[in-house]
């Protein structure tokens, strides 16, 4: 019904009726999610980013100005306002979904493969690679055994002879200190580009 | 949502819920005022400024015309402009001299003494308030009295205090101008007026009412001689009493306004120096104070109506641009 609608169009409906809100999240949240994801190498994180964004969007959307601004462009503006804080603080800001009465959801083993699937290790493998010097031991071989051998979890927490967990939290905490390395390098791409790089994993 | 993303699917719930609550309370809102919130206390405080700024307004203007008023009131009342009353006045008195005598065709009635007529007949009256040197009262008082007995007049009325008196002079019309100038020698003047009031008309229609009584008379003392029965001269005489007694009526207005006229009044006032003037004992009373409340009143709502009357463009400007500025303001977050 609202899928005719544009950005914008969903953006400025969602004023007088906020469930058309849902339609722009159907939209972009797995978008997002990628952009998040390859910023971040933190699925967690990543997730809880797409939360947050698509969070204070609906909040601001009253806000929200037609002077030629893509709709699209304008959340991942608010997006990257969030990334940034994200690598300020080291943790993902929660304000607007607790304004929202939104809950802090975790996210799924299930959930936690696919969206690592996401950030294509493969692409940036070699920059990774170059940042592993900087991280402690235990993440670093957690991280080279987990990005660059490509194993699994149960796999690694078996070679690094701790639970699943810890071996998670070791891979997450390392690759977050790359992807703050890799941040600091500017690492980010067009929107554009990431869409049409979604759009082109989707239809493979 | 189809998405294989479970964290996707339950934050999109997530974000619908919050969507329902807003919608609900976007709901609740528009219920509870289905027309806009009017900020009544906001449009009463405005209200209020409104009135009290144009009360202040028109309250200015009413004691800005009332001081022209009492401006032209001294003006006329005052020492300077007492000139053009007096003016007035002298134009009047300079005309040629109401020479006595008498109206042609009245002669037979000279028994009757009445006042001569004249050609013109004005009242004149004076308010002189003189402020004189100290320890000079008694001095000046006797002086003022010279004054008028010098110009043949004398005094009406006279009342004294401590350094502080009145007195109504009476003196010959003619001698009206002379005397006030003797009189305003004594001192300073503080304030004068002069009052001129013409009864030239009504002195000839006195006059004619008596001519006509006259001859009615006349004819009755006729008809009393051709009198034969008793009856017809008690009903002549009946009408005979009557017709003497309007002609009696008529000659003491005449004389009344000859008096008036021939004799000018100057009420004056002297006063030394540094002595107060006697304040105006005003005693309260609940009509009074009825008729002052009222008053009050009506003067507080003529200086708001006069007040709004200065503001309405200026709140019309400002309603101009309220409006505008809102429509720009909707149009925009409708945008």
């Amino acid at each position: 019904m609202y899928e005719d609608l544009d950005d914008v169009g969903l953006i400025v409906r969602s004023r007088h009726e906020p469930e058309v809100f849902g339609v722009l999240f159907e939209r972009h949240a797995e978008a997002m999610l990628a952009f998040f994801a390859r910023r971040t190498l933190d699925a967690e994180s990543a997730a809880e980013l797409v939360a947050e964004t698509f969070a204070e969007a609906f909040s601001s959307r009253e806000r929200f100005r037609d002077q030629g601004v893509d709709g699209a462009a304008w959340l991942y503006g608010i997006g990257r306002h969030q990334l940034s804080r994200y690598f300020r603080r080291g943790a993902v800001d929660a304000r607007a979904r607790r304004r929202l009465g939104m809950p802090e959801r975790p996210v799924s083993e299930d959930d936690y493969e696919r969206i690592e699937e996401l950030i294509d290790f493969e692409q940036i493998g070699a920059e990774v690679r170059g940042a592993l010097s900087a991280l402690p031991e235990d993440q670093r071989e957690a991280v080279t055994l987990r990005v660059l051998d490509g194993k699994g979890y149960r796999e690694l927490a078996g070679e690094l002879g701790c639970t699943e967990p810890t071996a998670r939290a070791r891979v997450s905490r390392g690759l977050r200190r790359i992807a703050s390395r890799l941040q600091a390098g500017d690492a980010s791409e067009p929107i554009e580009l990431e869409r049409q790089r979604w759009k082109r994993r989707s239809s493979t | 949502m189809e998405t294989a993303f479970e964290y996707l699917n339950r934050v999109h719930d997530d974000l619908m819920d919050a969507a329902a609550r807003e919608r609900a309370r976007l709901r609740a809102v528009r219920s509870a005022s289905p027309r806009r919130r009017v900020p009544w206390g906001g449009l009463a405080a405005a209200g209020v400024a409104v009135l009290l700024v144009a009360g202040a307004i028109g309250s200015g203007i009413l004691s800005g015309s009332d001081d022209e008023a009492g401006q032209e009131v001294a003006g006329s009342t005052g020492a300077t402009g007492a000139t053009g009353g007096a003016e007035r006045l002298r134009d009047l008195s300079e005309e040629p001299a109401p020479a006595p005598g008498v109206v042609p065709g009245d002669q037979g009635a000279a028994g009757d003494d009445v006042p001569p007529p004249r050609v013109d007949r004005v009242i004149r009256t004076a308010e002189l308030s003189l402020v004189i040197p100290r320890d000079s009262f008694d001095e000046r008082f006797g002086r003022a009295v010279d004054a008028a007995e010098a110009n043949g007049g004398f005094v009406a009325d006279s009342s004294s205090r401590e350094r502080a008196g009145n007195l109504t002079l009476r003196v010959p019309a003619e001698n009206f101008d002379e005397t006030l100038r003797a009189l305003r020698g004594l001192g300073t003047v503080r304030v004068e007026s002069l009052h001129g009031k013409d009864v030239t008309a009504d002195y000839v229609d006195l006059r004619a009412r008596l001519r006509i009584a006259r001859s009615r008379r006349a004819v009755l003392l006729g008809l009393m001689e051709e009198a034969r029965t008793i009856e017809q001269t008690i009903r002549v005489q009946n009408a005979l009493d009557v017709t003497q007694l309007r002609i009696e009526e008529l000659q003491g207005s005449l004389r009344l306004l000859d008096d008036r006229t021939s004799l000018a009044t100057i009420a004056l006032d002297l006063r030394e120096q540094g002595v107060e003037e006697e304040a105006e004992v005003d005693t309260p009373s609940i009509p009074n104070a009825f008729e002052r409340a009222i008053a009050g009143a009506v003067g507080v709502v003529a200086a708001i109506v006069i007040g709004l009357g200065y503001l309405l463009p200026l709140l019309v400007l400002g309603l101009t641009v309220w409006f505008v500025v809102t429509r720009i303001r909707r149009r925009r977050s409708e945008v």
